[in-house]
Order: C-alpha cells, then structure tokens, then sequence
C-alpha cells in the first residue's frame, strides 16, 4: 500500500464517517421544503409557484424522516397547490391535490383542516354540495378540537 | 553437589541428569574460569574450589594454547556487533497507525448505519397553533375566503418548519 492509497483510505473513511454521523438528506429535504414556498411566495406566476411546491410534494422522503413528520409537511404543500389550483379557476386539479394530501393520513392539527376546508371549497364549485358539507363538518370538527385546546392547554396538546 | 548413598556399592551405575549438569558446569568453569550462565543453578561451588586447586597445583593456573585460542573465539564472537536494520520507511511507519484508523472509523459509520437514524424515531413536537389561525380557519369553513387563513399559515408554517430543521440538522 503505497502513500496515495493510505491517504485517499483515510479520506474516504472520514467522509463514510461525517455522512454517517449526520442525517444530511432529511435536512436537504427540509430546505428544498422551505425553498418551495419561498419560491411560491415570491411569484405572481402561478405556474412557477404550482411547479415548485409540487416538485417538493412528490419529492421522495428521506428514510430519517419520521412519518408523522413527513405526513404534516406533505399536506401543508398539497393545501398550497390547492388554493393555487383553486384560484386558478381548477376546481378539480385543487379537489385532486387535497385528495391527495389526505391520502397521507388525518390527524387532529391544522394541515389536516386546511384540506377539509380547501377541499370543501373545490367541491363546492364543482357543484358538489353534499360532499363539500361534509368536507367543511370534518374541517369544523378538527378546527373546535385544536380551539378547546388552545383555550384549554393540557399536557396531550402537542401536535 | 549431590549424593547418593547406592553409588559407593555400585560404581557403574548411569550418573543423574543432575549429576551430569554438574560435571558440565565445572568442566566449563575450570576451562575459561567463569560459570557457563544457563548452568548457575548446577554450578558446584565447593567442588570448583577443590578442582581448582589441584589445577592451579599442577600448572600454576596457566592456559595453554588451545584454550586461548578458544576463549578468543569466544570472546570475538559475542563482542561482534551486530548488524544494525536499516529504519523503515515512513509511510511503513504511518500504515499501520492510519489502517487502524480507517478501520476504527469504518466501524463507526458501520455501527451508525445499523442501528438506523441517529434522530429519535418519534414525530417532532410541533408549535401548537394560536387562536388567530384557527378562528381564521373557522372563517374560511364559513365562506369568508381563505386570504386570512393563507396570512396566517404563512408565520405557522415557518414555526412548523423551524421545529422540524431544528430536530433533523442536529
């Protein structure tokens, strides 16, 4: 083993042991996340703003990242591509991404509401008034659980 | 030096291993006058002292020739200094403190991979929402439009976000 292969062991050693230590693509994934909406923010195109958060949904999820986790971040950029659908006169493509970020799971928390209500509205305009009610009860139930608990802090108020 | 009490009735008899030991250790310090060093524990002392009278009675203590010549031998080659090893080049030396490194920090990240992510494997706790949002959500449920649920998502989401990149870049 000559010189140059001692060192490039060494060297390779030590990065397998920085990769190892951290957990770099959770946090990559997290700020690709947060580039999205600020890139959704910062445009008046919706076509920019729609393209950048749903390459950031169906961005894959890093293993590290704990499901619940995923699951809240997911939704909060399905319910932005919605609203953006929705004011873009697409009822339907917003009822799709609202369905989609439900698939995700239901939790009593805000994301969750924010589809109901999003998804309510998509309904609504599609004509689907049975369906949109029953998406705004669901969306008033979670919103009156996440207000008793404001009102009424306990312990189990996490998330 | 040892006895045995059937040696004076049976002079034939084998000598002992000590015995035998013994007669090399004496041989050898009446030789070169020094104990031959693996044969201290044999070396028998009255017996030297004895023998070494009658020598030094017969030759007043002189070496012959032949013993000289053997000792001088001796003397040389022990004297001889012996080759010194070149040192080792330095990457030798380094290789082995650097293989051990490598494969310390191998281990390392091995173990690290096994036993999964280095975060804890439940959700992160996440900001509890302030009544503004929620009554902002209610008003959206009510068709007052989503602009003031959009506003106030816009600071929530940031918190929500802030807590998940503190819990996953430590």
């Amino acid at each position: 083993m000559n010189r140059r292969s001692c060192i490039a062991l060494a060297t390779l050693a030590f990065a397998a042991f920085t990769v190892g230590c951290g957990d770099d693509a959770s946090a990559t994934w997290l700020a690709q996340v947060r580039a999205a909406h600020a890139s959704a923010d910062a445009t008046r195109d919706v076509a920019v703003a729609e393209r950048a958060l749903r390459e950031a949904f169906e961005r894959e999820v890093p293993t590290g990242v704990a499901h619940e986790d995923a699951r809240v971040v997911r939704q909060d950029l399905a319910y932005r591509l919605a609203s953006i659908a929705l004011e873009d006169d697409r009822a339907e493509d917003a009822r799709g991404y609202a369905d989609r970020g439900l698939a995700l799971g239901a939790a009593t928390d805000v994301f969750t509401a924010n589809l109901y209500v999003v998804r309510g509205q998509a309904r609504e305009a599609l004509g689907d008034a049975v369906g949109a009610a029953g998406d705004y009860h669901e969306a008033l139930i979670v919103n009156e659980a996440l207000l008793d608990r404001v009102l009424d802090p306990s312990p189990e108020e996490e998330r | 030096m040892t006895e045995r009490e059937d040696w004076m009735d049976d002079p034939d008899l084998a000598p002992t291993e000590e015995e035998l030991a013994e007669a090399e250790a004496l041989a050898h310090a009446l030789a070169r006058g020094t104990v031959k060093r693996e044969l201290e524990d044999a070396f028998p002392e009255d017996a030297f002292a004895t023998a070494g009278l009658v020598a030094f009675s017969h030759d007043g203590g002189a070496l012959s020739e032949e013993k000289l010549g053997a000792i001088f031998e001796t003397v040389l080659a022990e004297a001889k200094p012996k080759p010194v090893e070149a040192p080792a080049p330095w990457w030798k030396r380094w290789m082995i403190p650097i293989g051990f490194a490598s494969a310390a920090s191998v281990a390392v990240v091995l173990f690290a991979v096994l036993r999964g992510p280095s975060v804890p494997s439940g959700p992160v706790a996440l900001p509890a929402p302030d009544d503004a949002l929620l009554r902002a959500q209610a008003a959206a449920v009510a068709g007052e439009g989503r602009d003031a649920l959009d506003s106030q998502m816009g600071s929530y989401r940031g918190a929500v976000l802030a807590a998940l990149e503190d819990r996953y870049t430590r």
